[in-house]
């Protein structure tokens, strides 16, 4: 009994507090907007404007490219095989559009490691394509033949030797190689259309629909695999690990398109541009822009320091590529040749890893979701 | 004459019930945690998947043992059932202690306070005659007493009091009262919770629920000590851990402080509740008598007061401790801070000057890795494993640097360790720590 009178003013106290802090904070500037963040608006832009788009081109392209070796198959002059080189490339430029989206239907294909597993193992492609027999096909889905197969595989058959000349004399020596591309192109191909109908015809809706914040709906993946992606693939994978920063010594043999090294700065700056564009949200054709994750750290008011978070990461995206403006089109012989450049551009991204895996991360709440232990 | 009287209180023979219902509801929730840990496969992913572990300091020969880990879950498992129904009570409740002490042991990344609430709990729990009454070792005789002295219950009491007091001490700081972080964060983008989740979109419910939160864990032992506000109370402590539960994956937490708070009602209503559910673990003859239990008393006293001082123990460093961490943990500071890290190792050869950056995911798993990256202890144990590995795999005398950014509730991510400094030149100790950069910001409070 004795008790209540303090308890009323405990009540009373806690009462008041709290009106006082509606009222400063109602009353106070309020940066952001009170709308709230529409997540599935994101989503359908992502799906409709960029993914979708994005796995339609790649779809197209590796089909274009398997028709390329089907018709150079037909016929092994150096015309159709300039075809076949070209059609390989516009596919291998669009493969960089989609890697970012494994998401989903790709995700279950393994599509990443099965389209561009890097280095490439020349002996077991060297082996098994001068010994292809397409009424036994080696089985591409397993894990022990990603080092076969893909892009990079492609791109020992068809540039190794060097020039047309050798390529062809090459296939004229051995025949079952054609075979081989043929089946490594159509096998690209087969996927990238699976993957393309499964996101129109059911993923899609799945992926809008999952619009929460959870550890598993798909903002939270799209953020962890974006976050994957730049540093693993674009960082890590393409530039890093050639320049030998995770080694005593630079591995050139590492590179991405390593034995046509002409194409490698063009494979990166798609890549590049992928992830920039996504991250602002930008339309797959370039013509309109949505909500992104540029859009929500501005949403949620992200600062660093006195910059918009947004504006502080595209600012050390364009770094970027200004150090990528100053590396010539041949990463291997830039590797060779002036290592520094490479190391400079590799500090450039760095930065950005670092702003992304702290500030941003922490501002959007992304959870790692390859695992869901509990916190407290 | 005032202490002797309470002195006297304190040993007076009280009905056990609050005890025995705390003990049931207690050993039936660590059973369902350690079945739910197991569903999950965390054991493999947590204990046997990684190569290394992060070991508490002086506790590094706790490892996991293979797939004989399972097993101490198993027997956790069993020694809580053991506890929750009173059957051979001792045993239960040291085999409990032990074998889930050992657990957490095994990898400091897992650590969260509730884990240690439970050791600690479990380690309360061996020193006190929880069985006396809806026990089977009441029932079947042998306990004689069905009567507990009354700091029993109130040693509970405290520990359960001394817990939300220091959650809502740590509270008291600049970043969570005045920039409502981290809630300002993490609630900022939980938009999509039903009903009210628009509303988080809004600045002043990320400073209600600061200011809530602190409230609360700073006010909750005494309304549940008061018999006027305790029902209500009750409803508020249901209420906020619901809350807390739908907001943020804590797992058991929200159960296991909702059942310890039931240690604060009456007798009478507590021992009504287990004669309807747990008759059958009434003793035949019941005997109002309480053991003086000298020695445990002593030992319940020295856990009380240790719990009261640990928290306090980060005074002795210097520094902000959200930053250097030292004293952060076994301290109740629950979901006060958010930190993001990012943290490479560079190795550097001392006899040819050969160097390189580690790959962490070659070492570390995902979830050890993000833990790592902004935990001063875990930075230093890594360096020292990576610097015996070289030495080990590849005879190598190694330097250890490591290049490290942490962002702390919504601050952008400052360098965190002196990249100028050789890590293996340090060693794992209780002094202060000399090789992290300041922190070149203020949060002032508790």
């Amino acid at each position: 009994m004795t008790n209540k009178p303090f308890l009323l003013n405990i009540y009373w106290t806690g009462a008041l507090l709290l009106g006082a802090l509606f009222f400063t904070s109602s009353c106070g500037t309020d940066e952001r907007s009170n709308d709230t963040w529409n997540r599935s608006a994101m989503l359908l832009h992502w799906a409709d404007e960029i993914i979708l788009p994005s796995w339609n081109e790649f779809y197209v392209e590796s089909e274009e490219a398997a028709n390329a070796a089907d018709t150079f198959a037909l016929n092994l002059d150096s015309a159709t095989f300039e075809v076949l080189r070209s059609k390989y490339q516009t596919a291998y430029s669009s493969w960089q559009k989609v890697s970012l989206f494994e998401i989903g239907p790709g995700e279950q294909r393994n599509i990443r490691l099965r389209c561009n597993t890097y280095p490439t193992d020349t002996l077991i492609v060297k082996g098994s394509s001068e010994s292809y027999d397409s009424n036994n096909p080696p089985n591409l889905i397993l894990p022990s033949t990603f080092t076969q197969q893909g892009f990079p595989a492609l791109d020992y058959l068809l540039f190794a030797k060097g020039s047309i000349k050798n390529q062809l004399e090459y296939y004229s020596l051995h025949p079952e190689v054609v075979g081989y591309i043929q089946m490594l192109c159509s096998n690209i191909a087969v996927l990238g259309n699976e993957i393309h109908t499964d996101w129109t015809s059911s993923y899609k809706t799945t992926f809008v629909e999952d619009d929460g914040s959870s550890a598993t709906a798909s903002v939270n993946k799209v953020a962890n695999d974006f976050i994957f992606h730049y540093e693993k693939e674009l960082r890590a994978g393409k530039v890093g690990i050639p320049a030998g920063i995770w080694s005593p010594s630079i591995l050139p043999q590492n590179l991405e398109s390593v034995y046509n090294p002409e194409f490698s700065k063009e494979l990166f700056q798609v890549s590049f541009n992928a992830h920039v564009n996504f991250f602002n949200g930008k339309s797959f054709d370039g013509l309109g822009e949505g909500p992104s994750f540029s859009g929500y750290l501005d949403h949620l008011a992200a600062m660093e320091d006195d910059m918009p978070l947004s504006d502080a990461v595209n600012q050390q995206f364009n770094e970027s590529q200004s150090a990528l403006n100053t590396v010539s089109e041949n990463f291997k012989a830039t590797l060779e040749n002036d290592v520094f450049t490479m190391l400079a551009l590799y500090d450039e991204l760095q930065r950005n890893t670092i702003r992304i895996k702290t500030n941003v991360m922490q501002i959007l709440n992304v959870k790692i979701d390859y695992v869901d232990a509990d916190g407290d | 004459m005032a202490i002797r009287g309470l002195y006297a209180k304190i040993n007076e023979p009280t009905e056990a019930a609050p005890l025995a219902a705390f003990r049931v509801l207690f050993g039936f929730l660590i059973a369902a945690a350690m079945i739910r840990f197991m569903a999950y496969g965390w054991v493999e992913k947590l204990y046997l998947a990684p190569t290394f572990q992060f070991t508490y300091l002086g506790l590094s020969w706790v490892k996991p043992l293979g797939p004989w880990t399972y097993i101490l879950f198993i027997l956790c498992f069993v020694s809580s059932l053991g506890l929750a129904i009173g059957y051979r009570y001792k045993l239960s409740a040291i085999t409990l202690f032990l074998s889930f002490t050992y657990i957490e042991a095994m990898d400091k990344t897992t650590y969260l306070n509730h884990y240690y609430f439970i050791s600690i709990v479990a380690l309360l729990l061996c020193f006190l005659p929880a069985n006396a009454d809806f026990s089977i070792d009441a029932n079947q005789g042998r306990v004689q007493r069905q009567y507990v002295p009354v700091w029993a219950i109130v040693s509970v009491k405290m520990f359960v009091g001394i817990v939300y007091i220091h959650a809502g001490l740590a509270k008291l700081n600049t970043d969570w009262l005045l920039e409502a972080q981290p809630l300002a964060i993490w609630l900022s983008t939980k938009t999509d919770i039903p009903i009210i989740g628009h509303l988080f979109e809004y600045t002043w419910l990320h400073y209600l629920f600061s200011w809530g939160g602190a409230l609360y864990d700073l006010s909750i032992p005494f309304l549940l000590l008061n018999k006027h506000t305790r029902n209500i109370s009750f409803l508020l402590v249901i209420a906020f851990h619901i809350m807390t539960r739908i907001l943020f994956p804590i797992g058991m937490f929200p159960w296991i402080m909702i059942a310890a708070a039931t240690v604060f009602f009456p007798n009478d209503t507590l021992k009504n509740i287990l004669k309807k559910t747990f008759k059958f673990l009434r003793p035949n003859t019941s005997i109002h008598v309480a053991s003086k239990l000298y020695f445990r008393k002593i030992f319940v006293g020295i856990i009380i007061s240790s719990q009261i001082l640990l928290p306090w123990r980060y005074l002795l460093y210097p520094g902000e401790l959200f930053w250097h961490e030292q004293g952060f943990r076994f301290s109740w500071r629950v979901m006060v801070m958010e930190k993001q890290g990012y943290t490479t190792f560079r190795i550097v050869d001392k006899n040819n000057g050969e160097n390189w950056i580690v790959k962490n995911e070659d070492f570390l798993t995902a979830f050890q890795e993000k833990q790592m990256a902004f935990q001063p202890d875990f930075i230093l144990e890594y360096a020292h494993h990576l610097a015996h590995h070289y030495k080990i795999n590849h005879n190598r005398d190694v330097a250890v640097y490591a290049d490290s950014y942490v962002s702390l509730n919504g601050r952008s991510a400052k360098p965190f360790v002196d990249p100028a400094i050789d890590l293996t030149t340090r060693s794992r100790n209780l002094l202060p720590i000399d090789w992290l950069l300041p922190f070149n910001d203020n949060i002032y409070g508790i």
